[in-house]
């Protein structure tokens, strides 16, 4: 059966009620914009690799309790940070104070702490994408996780505020200072 | 520097050029990890299909349409259980409260009672050692015979009836299974019985029996009766399976005849030491008097049944 035309409210419904090929549906329409969302956060692509199957386990397995008095992708993305963010704590608890310093860094973070590396480097290179994540990376961790929620799950100022637990004007305020930077860092690819 | 934030510029550029750079990005997850999500969401999908299966057979058996033949037949099954089944059950009457002491269990009880009667069997009855019996090859031969009949009674029926046992033997043995039998079985056990009159006279009596003729074996196979009787007659007759069977089922174990005797008494009259220990391991009261106020331990004294008197006096008769 044809999948496309409905909603992800209806496509999740669907799936509650035992139809697999509905769930196969939704993951293909998100499943991008989740990877990009934690892969792009977490600057790691094995750590992105095992969210991922958490996120999407994580919503199949809840799928019977999702009510739709939030829009499914709201949903979807607060399932998302909430298991980016438990990642982060469980790994910290792991490690020592010393590694916990290095570790809180992404990988691209250490990328981009390297003089020699950065958005210059990557322009050079030509690779518009290594570009991207070079610049992501330089943004503060708050910024840049409302920034990538509102790019990649096209959620409103409010729901980022709503999922990531602050003010709307908090809100508000790191989407300016992450596009102002962002816009800086990517100037060479207008 | 200003704390302030920039002045807010909408989706600008920034987000356009955001947009090109992602859809340049060949960053995908791995096949394995898709599949891994298919698959697990697979997993759930095909569990909740079953389960939904089910609610909607449920639902649908509960849907008004089939309400009332569902209540008809749970109201059926109650007026069985409740109405017929209980006709089918045999009567449980209380029980006396003479018996043993209850932290005997019935396991535990017939163990011990078991291996002196076991001696006593009638297939190989040899006389328990220290006793009387095997200090008397006389008396030893007689505890050969099988039997059937309390050997007091029996020694004072065939003292002062010597004639009426060939025949009576005679009869059973011809009618094995017939009715007859068992008929001649509860006379002769009533007979028995009346001539339980007092110690000394059975005391007298009992020591002129010793050398009298047993009484022949009366097969037994009480035919299908009331309860209480066949455990009655099983109980008299020593035969274990039909008492095993009887006290299974749950009837009276202290039920009367008309003489007020108890299987017990009639086991004990019977001389069937097996019998009693199966009786008393099952709780039956052992000071159960009959209508003349005569006990089983009085009655097992009198036939000078030692293994049935132990038995009894273990289990506190009077």
């Amino acid at each position: 059966m044809n999948d496309a035309g409905l909603s992800d409210e209806t496509l999740i419904a669907r799936y509650a009620r035992g139809d697999a090929g509905a769930f196969t549906a939704l993951y293909r329409r998100h499943e991008l914009r989740i990877w990009r969302y934690l892969e792009r956060n977490m600057g790691s692509r094995a750590t992105a690799e095992e969210l991922m199957q958490e996120v999407w386990f994580a919503v199949a397995r809840d799928a019977e309790r999702y009510r739709p008095t939030a829009r499914f992708t709201t949903w979807l993305f607060t399932i998302a940070r909430n298991r980016m963010v438990d990642a982060v704590r469980a790994r910290r608890a792991h490690l020592s104070l010393d590694a916990v310093a290095h570790e809180s860094e992404t990988v691209l973070e250490r990328l981009t702490a390297d003089p020699g590396a950065g958005p210059l480097a990557a322009a050079e290179a030509r690779d518009r994408a290594a570009a991207l994540r070079l610049a992501l990376a330089q943004l503060p961790p708050e910024q840049r996780d409302a920034l990538l929620l509102q790019l990649e799950g096209d959620l409103s100022v409010g729901e980022v505020a709503t999922i990531t637990r602050a003010s709307f004007e908090t809100v508000k305020s790191r989407l300016r200072y992450a596009r102002t930077r962002l816009r800086e860092l990517l100037s060479e690819y207008a | 520097m200003s704390s302030l934030p920039p002045p807010f510029d909408g989706s600008d550029d920034a987000d356009e050029r955001y947009r090109r750079a992602s859809g340049l990005d060949p960053s995908r997850p791995s096949e394995a990890t898709r599949r891994a999500v298919l698959e697990h969401a697979a997993r759930l999908a095909a569990g909740r299909t079953r389960r939904n299966a089910r609610r909607r057979w449920l639902m649908a058996l509960l849907a008004p349409k089939w309400r009332p033949a569902l209540v008809g037949t749970l109201a059926a099954g109650v007026l069985v259980g409740v109405v017929i089944a209980p006709q089918f059950l045999a009567p449980i009457a209380p029980r006396g409260s003479q018996h043993a002491p209850a932290a005997v269990s019935a396991q535990a009880a017939v163990a011990p009672v078991n291996a002196p009667a076991a001696r006593l069997a009638p297939a190989g009855r040899a006389p328990a050692p220290g006793t009387v019996e095997s200090a008397s090859p006389a008396r030893a031969v007689t505890r050969e015979r099988p039997r059937v009949a309390s050997s007091t009674p029996r020694a004072l029926l065939r003292e002062s009836a010597p004639a009426e046992a060939a025949p009576a033997a005679a009869a059973a043995a011809r009618a094995a299974s017939d009715a007859a039998t068992t008929q001649q079985l509860e006379q002769r056990a009533d007979a028995n019985a009346a001539r339980v009159l007092s110690f000394d006279e059975r005391a007298a009596t009992a020591s002129t029996s010793r050398s009298a003729v047993a009484a022949p074996a009366v097969p037994v196979s009480p035919p299908a009766r009331a309860a209480p009787d066949v455990l009655r007659q099983a109980a008299a007759a020593g035969d274990l399976t039909a008492l095993r069977a009887q006290l299974a089922s749950g009837g009276d174990i202290d039920a009367r005849d008309t003489q007020g005797r108890t299987a017990l008494m009639l086991a004990t009259l019977g001389g069937q030491a097996d019998a009693v220990a199966v009786l008393l391991a099952h709780g039956a009261d052992p000071s159960a008097a009959d209508t003349r106020g005569t006990t089983p331990l009085q009655a097992a004294v009198a036939a000078d049944e030692r293994a049935i008197i132990a038995m009894l006096r273990r289990y506190g008769a009077r």
